[in-house]
C-alpha cells in the first residue's frame, strides 16, 4: 500500500517533534539571516581594509539572497498548503460548512464579563436575544458535496447568515452557544434546516469548537442529511405509540365492560325491586311486608352500586402504577423528542431549561410523559395562529419539597370566563377538541400527590405549572 | 293462586334473584330460584312453565343451559337476561331458541310482556 501523504495520515501517525524542529530551524534561519547580513554590512563599513570589507559585503549579500529565497520557498509552501486544504474541503465526500461564529464568541465573552454564566437560563428566558445572535453567524463557504446533497444550483444558495437556513422552530442554536460557553471541545446536534427549494431537511451537524473564544474566527462544520433516518424513527415512534394506545384502548374497553357489568347488576336489582315494591303497594290490599322487603333490597343494591363506583375510582384514580424514581428533566427531553415533529408542524420553537441535579420524583414515567406531551401540544396549538415567534418554553426547577415544571406559551392566553372550567372533563374552547386532555392531566398529577394549575394573562400567553413531590427514596 | 304459572329464575346474583322473585310474585307468578344452571338441571322437580336465565354465570352459562334444556323440554319458553347485551350473544341466544332477550336493567313492564307472551298472560 502506498504511503499516505502527511495531511491524510491519522493523527497517531504524525511525527510532531521532527516537524516542530524542522519548522523551528526554518523560522530561526528566516529571522536570523537578515540580522547576520545586516551585522556583516555594518562591519564591512567599519573595516578599513578593502578586501575584508568586500568579503563581508559579499557574505551579507549572499545571506540576504538566502533569506529572500527561504521566504519565497515558505510562501510557496504556504500557498500550496492552503490550496491543498481548500481542495480537501471542496472535494470531501461529506458535507462541510465554513462558518464565522466570531459574534457568538464575543457575545459569550461579554456575557461572562457581565457576570452571566448560565447561558441556558439566559437565552431560554430571552429567546429573541438568541435569534439576534443567530443573525450574526455567517456561512462563509460550503463544499461541492453540500451543494449536491441539498439539491442546490450552487453554493451561493447557502452563503450568508445562518438565519437563512435555520427556521424559527429551531431549538439547537442555544445549545451551540452553551457548548461554546462551556468550552466543549466539539459539539453535535440534530437540527432541521430549510433547503434552497424550501423543503425541510433533518441534518446532523458536528464541529470542533475553538479552545479560546478570543480571536478565533471560522469553524468547520460537518453535516449529514438524516431526513430519511428521522422519518423512519418518527414512523417507529408513531407505531409504538399506536400500539400503546391500542393496548390502552383495549384495556379501557375491557375495564369499561367490567364496570358496566358491576354497576348494571345492582342497578337492575334496584329497578326491579322498586317496580316490585310499587306493585305490592298498588294492590287492592297493599302487601306492606313484601313492599318493605323490596325497598330494603333497593337500599342494599344502591349501597352495592356505590361501593362499585368507589372501588373503581380508587383503582383508576388514586394508585398510579409502575411508579419509579424518575428524572423529570429526562422525561421532558423524551416528551420533546416524541412530539418534535408535531410541534414543528405547529411552528413552535421549543426552549428547554432544567436546573442541574433536580431531585427525582416518584411517578409513572409514561403517565408523566403524557402530561408533558399534552401541555406542550396545547401550548403549541394556542400559538398556531400567531405571526410572531411561537416560543414554547419548558423549565424545570426544585420548589421546596417539590419539583416544578412550567410550560409557557406566547399565545392569546385564556379568557377569564373560561379559566374556572378549563380543567373540567369535556370542557373545551378549541373546535374539534374533546375537552379531556387537561382533566386527565390534572387527575394524573393529583394521583401522584402533585398539583396542576395555570397562570394566564389575556393576550400574553399562559403558563401551565405542575409540581410533584420529591421522591423520598433518593 | 294455585293455578299460577311457575317461573324458574336462574341467576348467580342473589340480589337479582331476590328482586325478580319479588317482582314476578307481585305479577302473580309462582317463582323458583336457582343460583346456577347446574342446580336447575339437577332439580328433578323443576318443571316450570317458563325459564328466565342469566347468560354469564360460573360453570355452565345461560347459552349452554338453553341447549341442555332443549333436549328435555323443547317447548319450554326461555327468556334470557344479561348485563352484556352484545349482538353476538343475542344472536346465539335467539338461535338456541330463546323467546326474548332482555338487557339489564330492564323495566317491569318489559318482562311482564315477555312472560305474558310465554305463559299466556299475567295474573
Amino acid at each position: 500500500m502506498a504511503a499516505l501523504p502527511h495531511w491524510a495520515r491519522p493523527a497517531s501517525q504524525h511525527r510532531p517533534l521532527p516537524a516542530l524542529l524542522s519548522h523551528g530551524v526554518r523560522a530561526v534561519l528566516f529571522a536570523a539571516l537578515p540580522c547576520v547580513a545586516g551585522g556583516l554590512l555594518v562591519a564591512a563599513a567599519m573595516v578599513d581594509r578593502p578586501r575584508v570589507a568586500a568579503g563581508f559585503t559579499i557574505l551579507a549579500c549572499l545571506l540576504l539572497l538566502a533569506t529572500i529565497g527561504a521566504a519565497w520557498w515558505l510562501s510557496a509552501r504556504l500557498a500550496e498548503s492552503e490550496k491543498r486544504g481548500h481542495a480537501i474541503f471542496e472535494r470531501a465526500g461529506i458535507s462541510l460548512w465554513r462558518e464565522d461564529w466570531t459574534a457568538v464568541g464575543k457575545a459569550v465573552i461579554a456575557l461572562k464579563q457581565a457576570g452571566i454564566h448560565d447561558m441556558r437560563a439566559h437565552f431560554t428566558a430571552e429567546p429573541d436575544l438568541a435569534r439576534a445572535l443567530r443573525r450574526q453567524v455567517i456561512i462563509r463557504d460550503v463544499n461541492a458535496f453540500t451543494v449536491q446533497m441539498m439539491g442546490a444550483a450552487d453554493k451561493q444558495a447557502f452563503l450568508g447568515t445562518l438565519d437563512r437556513i435555520l427556521p424559527d422552530t429551531d431549538h439547537t442554536f442555544i445549545q451551540w452557544i452553551i457548548a461554546f460557553a462551556n468550552g466543549e471541545p466539539y459539539y453535535r446536534s440534530e437540527a432541521h434546516i430549510t433547503r434552497p427549494d424550501g423543503s425541510v431537511a433533518d441534518t446532523l451537524f458536528v464541529a470542533e469548537l475553538p479552545g479560546n473564544l478570543d480571536g478565533f474566527r471560522d469553524i468547520i462544520v460537518t453535516a449529514m442529511d438524516i431526513t430519511e433516518f428521522k422519518a423512519a424513527q418518527a414512523r417507529l415512534v408513531a407505531a409504538e405509540t399506536e400500539i400503546a394506545r391500542a393496548s390502552r384502548v383495549t384495556t379501557i374497553g375491557a375495564l369499561a365492560a367490567t364496570i358496566a357489568h358491576e354497576v348494571n347488576s345492582p342497578l337492575s336489582a334496584i329497578v326491579t325491586n322498586a317496580e316490585a315494591g310499587l306493585r305490592w303497594l298498588r294492590r287492592p290490599i297493599p302487601n306492606l311486608i313484601e313492599a318493605e322487603a323490596a325497598i330494603t333490597g333497593v337500599i342494599a343494591d344502591a349501597t352495592r352500586a356505590r361501593d362499585v363506583v368507589a372501588r373503581t375510582r380508587s383503582f383508576l384514580g388514586n394508585s398510579p402504577r409502575r411508579s419509579a424514581a424518575i428524572d423529570l428533566a429526562d422525561a421532558a427531553r423524551n416528551a420533546i423528542l416524541l412530539v418534535e415533529r408535531e410541534l414543528r408542524t405547529l411552528g413552535a420553537s421549543v426552549h428547554f431549561d432544567a436546573d442541574e441535579d433536580v431531585p427525582h420524583v416518584l411517578a409513572d414515567p409514561i403517565q408523566i410523559q403524557q402530561v408533558l406531551v399534552n401541555l406542550m401540544i396545547n401550548g403549541a396549538q394556542a400559538m398556531a395562529d400567531l405571526a410572531q415567534p411561537r416560543d414554547l418554553t419548558i423549565t424545570i426547577a426544585r420548589d421546596r419539597d417539590d419539583v416544578r415544571v412550567d410550560v409557557r406559551d406566547r399565545g392569546v392566553g385564556i379568557e377569564a370566563d373560561h379559566l374556572p372550567r378549563i380543567f373540567d372533563l369535556f370542557y373545551t374552547t378549541r373546535p374539534g377538541g374533546l375537552g379531556m386532555g387537561l382533566a386527565i392531566c390534572r387527575n394524573c398529577v393529583e394521583a401522584h400527590g402533585g398539583r396542576l394549575w395555570v397562570n394566564t394573562t389575556a393576550g400574553a400567553g399562559a403558563v401551565f405549572h405542575f409540581s410533584l413531590p420529591i421522591s423520598p427514596h433518593v | 293462586m294455585c293455578s299460577s304459572s311457575v317461573i324458574a329464575i336462574v341467576d348467580d346474583d342473589e340480589a337479582i334473584r331476590a328482586a325478580l322473585s319479588s317482582l314476578l310474585r307481585s305479577l302473580g307468578y309462582e317463582v323458583r330460584l336457582f343460583a346456577s344452571a347446574e342446580s336447575f338441571l339437577a332439580d328433578s322437580r323443576a318443571s316450570p312453565d317458563c325459564l328466565v336465565t342469566d347468560i354469564q354465570m360460573p360453570g355452565m352459562n345461560g347459552l349452554q343451559l338453553q341447549l341442555a334444556i332443549r333436549n328435555r323440554r323443547p317447548r319450554l319458553p326461555v327468556i334470557v337476561i344479561t348485563a352484556f347485551p352484545e349482538d353476538a350473544v343475542r344472536e346465539q341466544a335467539i338461535a338456541a331458541g330463546a323467546l326474548h332477550f332482555l338487557s339489564k336493567p330492564f323495566e317491569a313492564d318489559a318482562i311482564a310482556r315477555c312472560l305474558s307472551e310465554a305463559v299466556g298472560g299475567a295474573r
